[in-house]
């Protein structure tokens, strides 16, 4: 009952909100209502895979918006010339293209990192995530706006990852960014660090975001 | 029918058109890469002969053109080194290539001894794929660096528990890591003396 009440004001209040511009609203919606990972739930298997340390997430955070922002543009730049029939394989590669300039640049100026995150850099071409975007945003929009959604939806996902992040490394090792956090008394969480523990964070946000803060949006 | 010649050409050209950066970008950074991994073996190489390892990549370089020579064993033989003492001449001790299974590859370590070969100099770690955060931990200073001065072969014991001469600590939650390390260390120690001939 609470809960009906609490949603009635809600169209109101939306009424009242000043119209987003095209721009404002190809940023907010990645973050926000059409979030890659809550909203799409898209580009988990690199949710899980990379989030039990904070310093490789954020990396693998960067290369993601990256590729995101560089393919969306491209594939925008050449929305008019590529034929339909082959658009995929186009995308294909230019989403290729970009991520292997990240994968090489790693690997010359930051040799550490690239051999922590080994093959999970390659993988950012099969996150759904770059093709999703490409696919139903810089096909049909003008460069700029592309951009945008492109870092959006990496914003949109490299938030999530970093909150799941967070948790994983400080319950599983104690620690954040390498350096120490929790003191002796802190039993490192060995699930926390494991695959299962992401499936099991990730859920639980997923849960509480969609249950609480999208409900209102969806009525 | 043109349409269709149309789309191949297209495809052609874009994938030649975005090759040829890639094709740019890796040439670039090339020489690079092959340094990062020529550094990175050599750091290993001193770390375990129980050297302190400079920052600096050139510095590493020549530190270890004055302190290590490769011996060739024989074409099957993994690869060693022998360590120079600080003055020259004399060996000061030997450092071996070994690889053997982990838990999700292979691990290969860097294992050095002192010139007599009874007891460790150091320990370190080229490649490795366990799990980040629990098996991965083998390449954090506080695990290569306790087996300097031990004599094998090895037992474990828990993680921050006081380990004598034959022992080590494990990590905790990375059991397998953890004993394959082992028997990859016991197995050389063993070996040992046949390696150097």
């Amino acid at each position: 009952m609470a809960d009906i009440a609490a949603r009635a004001p809600a169209p109101a209040v939306r009424k009242a909100k000043k119209p987003r511009s095209k721009a404002a609203k190809a940023f907010f919606d990645g973050i926000g209502k059409n979030n890659p990972v809550f909203v799409q739930i898209l580009g988990i298997c690199s949710t899980l895979a990379v989030t039990n340390v904070v310093k490789n997430t954020i990396v693998m955070c960067l290369g993601l918006i990256w590729a995101t922002a560089m393919s969306n543009v491209s594939v925008s730049l050449l929305r008019k010339w590529i034929p339909a029939r082959v658009r995929m394989i186009v995308e294909t590669l230019i989403i290729a293209v970009w991520v292997i300039i990240v994968d090489i640049v790693l690997r010359a100026y930051m040799p550490d990192i690239s051999r922590q995150l080994g093959p999970y850099v390659g993988l950012i071409i099969t996150n759904c995530i770059v093709m999703g975007r490409t696919e139903a945003f810089g096909l049909a929009n003008p460069p700029g706006l592309s951009f945008i959604d492109g870092v959006s939806a990496g914003l949109g996902y490299s938030y999530i990852l970093l909150i799941i992040a967070v948790i994983r490394e400080l319950m599983g090792s104690g620690t954040l960014m390498g350096i120490r956090i929790l003191g002796p008394w802190w039993t490192n969480w060995s699930i926390m660090v494991m695959a299962p523990s992401a499936f099991f964070l990730l859920g639980v946000l997923i849960w509480i975001v969609r249950g609480k803060i999208l409900k209102e949006e969806k009525k | 029918m043109k349409q269709r010649i149309l789309t191949v050409l297209f495809t052609i050209a874009i994938t030649i058109v975005f090759v040829a950066p890639i094709s740019f970008v890796y040439l670039l950074t090339k020489g690079q890469v092959a340094l990062n991994e020529e550094v990175f073996l050599k750091r290993a190489v001193l770390a375990a002969a129980g050297i302190t390892v400079p920052l600096a990549n050139a510095e590493v370089v020549s530190l270890f053109s004055a302190r290590a020579e490769e011996v060739k064993a024989g074409d099957d033989a993994p690869a060693s080194y022998r360590i120079t003492s600080e003055a020259g001449g004399e060996p000061a001790g030997y450092v071996f290539i070994r690889t053997g299974p982990g838990l999700w590859g292979e691990i290969t370590a860097t294992v050095g001894f002192d010139a007599e070969l009874a007891s460790l100099t150091g320990v370190d770690f080229l490649r490795q794929s366990e799990t980040p955060g629990l098996g991965a931990r083998i390449s954090e200073k506080w695990f290569t660096e306790q087996f300097r001065g031990k004599k094998g072969p090895f037992t474990t014991v828990g993680e921050g528990e006081p380990a004598s001469e034959s022992q080590f600590d494990a990590i905790t939650g990375a059991s397998i890591t953890s004993n394959a390390v082992m028997s990859i260390l016991n197995s050389t120690i063993s070996q040992a003396k046949g390696l150097v001939k």
